[in-house]
């Protein structure tokens, strides 16, 4: 490096001020700020305004930073800020469960859903059945559980029912008559269902005019009292009115007095 | 015996997280010194400390040693400082210290100080940081890094990507601007730089 200073360098300036020369180059630096009242000023200011420097402190706060291995990395600090990190995955950021299934998906989902309803519609039936048949047939035992020729008069009877379903739905020669049975009794239900919409609809109209012949009421109350009360209080006014009046009255009266007298 | 901060990287690399935690440890204040006064923020500072372990945690496996661990973590704090300040457009916004509490100064000053030399140091350390804000972020960081980390020219142009001579410049330049700033304040930061 040069070991000539030239008046005004900065860099150099700088790297005596910072002891990051050559010994050779502080002293040339040294020797020329004692002839050169401009350089010395600067490194004088400079040094003052380092020292000044030394007293700015950033605040005290307690990081505690740490990493902790749970199911991924986070970084924890005691004021309860967690700052967690998956490792790098390779592609996919979306979990499997939020990404939308294909269309095959759906429609095996779909079907799923359907044999899983008809199973159990079947088992509905099937226990409907049994219950039907012990009421038919109450046993004096407690049923634990079926047993093997329940299992099998089970089988004998769905295996016949199948066979009488098979039949209904064979083509008949002509279209087999709406059983009147069932029929009577859809139309009974029907009429027990609307007789009892009816009533409801008769105990809702009931009600409401109840509810609102007690609020019409309560407001005439209401009404009533509010008047009353205005009226009262139109009253006070004007009672006081009067008396101030009166006083007026006096007060001009005494008045009159006053100066005819002095007259 | 204390590990080096090699010993500790090498281990760390080796899957040991307890010798990462034990280089967070040693960084972690000169860290969020570093990011307070360069953003001038308490909160977003400790914010940037904390986001710079993590990527140092995220980066170590390519971390191969060419540069000293600390200069490596330096760099990412200042990344990360120089995002905040973009992603804020704006001059770092100093938080002057409050009317300083007399209990909470009690409570801080040692032994030696007084809580009238604790409060001149906390005003000269408002004034400073007033100052700071104003010059470049350029200089700000090359103060900053000279001043309180005590880095040599090189380390700070290898931080900051320039020359060396550029580094002085900026030093020199910014020290002068504080000079001016804070010989407006005059009569007051020499007293307090006395007391101080």
């Amino acid at each position: 490096m040069n070991e000539i200073f030239v008046c005004g360098d900065q860099g150099a300036l700088v790297g005596y001020l910072y002891d990051e020369c050559t010994p050779a180059e502080r002293e040339a630096i040294a020797s020329h700020l004692t002839r050169c009242a401009s350089c010395a000023d600067d490194v004088s200011g400079l040094t003052s305004t380092r020292r000044a420097l030394a007293a700015w402190a950033p605040p005290e706060v307690d990081l505690g930073i740490q990493i902790t291995r749970k199911a991924d990395a986070t970084v924890t600090t005691p004021a309860g800020n967690v700052l967690s990190f998956a490792r790098p995955e390779p592609a996919s950021t979306t979990s499997w469960w939020k990404a939308p299934l294909p269309a095959w998906a759906q429609v095996a989902a779909a079907m799923l859903i359907f044999v899983a309803g008809l199973s159990l519609g079947f088992m509905r039936d099937g226990a409907r059945v049994t219950e039907n048949r012990q009421v038919a047939a109450p046993s004096t035992q407690t049923i634990a559980g079926p047993s093997k020729e329940d299992l099998a008069q089970l089988e004998r009877r769905l295996r016949a029912e199948m066979v009488q379903i098979a039949h209904a739905s064979a083509p008949a020669p002509a279209p087999a008559p709406v059983p009147v049975t069932a029929r009577s009794i859809g139309d009974v239900t029907m009429e027990q269902v609307r007789a009892l919409i009816a009533e409801s609809e008769r105990k809702q109209n009931i009600d409401f005019t109840e509810r609102a012949v007690r609020q019409s009421a309560a407001l005439e109350a209401q009404r009533r009292a509010d008047l009353e009360s205005v009226s009262n209080k139109i009253g006070l006014v004007q009672g006081q009115a009067r008396e101030q009046l009166g006083q007026l009255q006096q007060g001009f009266n005494f008045l009159a007095t006053r100066v005819s007298q002095q007259k | 015996m204390t590990a080096t901060d090699e010993e500790l990287v090498a281990r760390s690399q080796g899957g040991d997280l307890e010798s990462f935690n034990q280089l967070i440890v040693r960084w972690e204040r000169p860290i969020y010194a570093l990011a307070y006064r360069v953003i001038g923020r308490e909160e977003d500072a400790r914010d940037v400390c904390q986001d710079t372990f993590l990527r140092a945690y995220r980066a170590l496996p390519g971390f191969k040693g060419q540069a000293k661990f600390s200069s490596w973590l330096y760099r990412i704090a200042l990344n990360l400082c120089r995002d905040w300040i973009r992603r804020q457009r704006r001059a770092p916004v100093s938080q002057m210290p409050e009317d300083a509490d007399a209990m909470e100064l009690a409570s801080e000053s040692g032994p030696a100080e007084s809580i009238e030399d604790l409060v001149a140091r906390r005003e000269l350390s408002g004034i400073v940081e007033q100052a700071m804000a104003e010059l470049s972020e350029e200089q700000r960081t090359a103060i900053i890094l000279k001043e309180y980390h005590g880095m040599t020219f090189q380390e700070i142009a290898d931080l900051q990507g320039c020359p060396l001579s550029t580094v002085k410049t900026r030093l020199y330049q910014g020290l002068s601007q504080l000079r001016r700033h804070l010989e407006r304040n005059g009569q007051m930061v020499s007293e307090l730089v006395k007391r101080t």
